[in-house]
């Protein structure tokens, strides 16, 4: 029974520390606050050791990331954290990216840097935000997304379509304001 | 075409049939393709460029946090366990101690119960002691075997009570002589008293007891089965020089 539960705890903890750097951009990425987001981390790590027993095996990442967004949920959610989704209703119309000739080419992206990437992130409504974060940043597929938010597949696909244009948009008025273009 | 399908196409979530439908509409449309072209960059510049966040010192603080986790579930476990046994052993630790102290209660009395004793007995009516053949009767019934170690004819007795103490008979009688009056308690059965205090003139002797209880010395010793307590305002010398006249036997 000891070393039962001490290769419980060792399984755990190897997990964990592997997600770890992506739970905790994730979790920033919601709280826009590293003290939060570390708290909020290791609030979901504690609660997700408590609960492995009843872990699959299959996808850690996907259940602790799910794990640490209801925690986001039951505890930051009630606090007013900014822009939670646009005026716009989830079905209403994704813009294009932009046409050829306002589209700031690649080498000219490649001239920002992630600190201009991370304030336009935080300044997306936090739903199309967490789309794209979970989508671009941690490369999760939108089923695994739909899992992790508690929403339909055809919603995560159209919250990272308007993700992007925001964040493109907020990336272009950044440009504008560098005079980059 | 939808928008949305372009971003599922560069995200290869589409469904086989759409993504050969996506490819035909790329083919035939620059914008379209163009299109394409501008979500995979943002989708591969978000992803190289977003910050990564250093967590070596958060993580060691989680890792703390499971070990406490741990040491919660050892202590809850062994509780849990041994739960029965550790109330079990706790239920036979104060069952012996209660019966320890009954047995001690049976055969000692602390000091503080004889003033109780004393107050809460019940008095009884005494014969008027110059008729000798009534106060013979008279002890013989209120002490029983008692009596017969008792020297009736040297006893004045001016007052008697009886009641129960610990389930056990106990008589008082008032003694008086021409230096005063006495209080004696006669109680069934083998008792010591405890925590009578030293007395001035206090000596273990001749199986006697003495010592003082309120200030007052006493006199204790048993005979035939009964314990008996002698007090009075004089010295316990003097009690223990009484105590062959009122308990020859």
């Amino acid at each position: 029974m000891l070393f039962r539960r001490r290769d419980g705890r060792d399984a755990f903890e190897r997990e964990a520390e592997r997600v770890y750097p992506s739970m905790l951009g994730v979790a920033y990425r919601l709280a826009r606050s590293r003290d939060e987001a570390e708290d909020l981390v290791q609030e979901a790590l504690v609660r997700g050791y408590e609960a492995y027993s009843k872990f699959d095996g299959n996808n850690f990442k996907g259940w602790i990331l799910r794990i640490l967004f209801n925690q986001y949920i039951n505890r930051y959610r009630q606090k007013t954290r900014g822009p939670q989704i646009s005026s716009l209703s989830e079905d209403g119309v994704v813009e294009p990216m932009g046409d050829e000739q306002s589209i700031p080419d690649r080498a000219l992206l490649n001239d920002m840097v992630g600190a201009e990437v991370e304030n336009a992130l935080l300044a997306i409504p936090e739903d199309f935000r967490i789309a794209v974060v979970l989508s671009d940043i941690e490369q999760m597929p939108y089923n695994e997304i739909a899992e992790i938010t508690g929403v339909p597949v055809g919603t995560v696909r159209s919250r990272i379509a308007r993700g992007r244009a925001a964040l493109r948009k907020r990336l272009e008025q950044y440009a504008q304001q560098e005079g980059f273009i | 075409m939808d928008p949305m399908n372009l971003h599922a196409f560069v995200d290869g979530e589409l469904s086989a049939e759409e993504t050969r439908a996506v490819k035909a509409a790329l083919r035939h449309d620059p914008a379209l393709q163009s299109e394409a072209d501008s979500i995979r960059s943002l989708k591969e510049f978000t992803r190289t460029h977003a910050m990564t966040l250093d967590g070596s010192e958060s993580w060691k603080a989680v890792v703390v946090r499971f070990n406490e986790i741990d040491r919660a579930r050892r202590t809850e476990a062994f509780v849990g366990r041994y739960a029965w046994a550790l109330a079990g052993g706790l239920f036979l630790v104060v069952l012996a101690g209660g019966i320890f102290n009954r047995g001690l209660d049976g055969n000692r009395l602390p000091s503080e119960e004889i003033a109780h004793m004393t107050a809460s007995l019940a008095p009884i009516r005494t014969p008027v002691s110059s008729d000798q053949r009534a106060m013979n009767a008279y002890l013989d019934g209120l002490l029983g075997r008692a009596s017969e170690v008792l020297s009736p004819e040297s006893l004045t007795v001016v007052g008697a009570a009886k009641g129960e103490i610990h389930g056990r008979r106990v008589t008082r009688l008032t003694l008086r002589d021409q230096e005063g009056d006495l209080a004696m308690l006669i109680m069934d059965g083998n008792v010591r008293f405890e925590g009578l205090g030293s007395a001035e003139s206090a000596s273990p002797r001749n199986g006697f007891r003495s010592g003082l209880v309120d200030g007052m010395a006493c006199v204790s010793w048993t005979r035939n089965g009964n314990t008996f307590l002698l007090m009075g305002n004089r010295t316990a010398e003097d009690l223990e020089s009484l105590v062959p006249r009122i308990c020859p036997n």
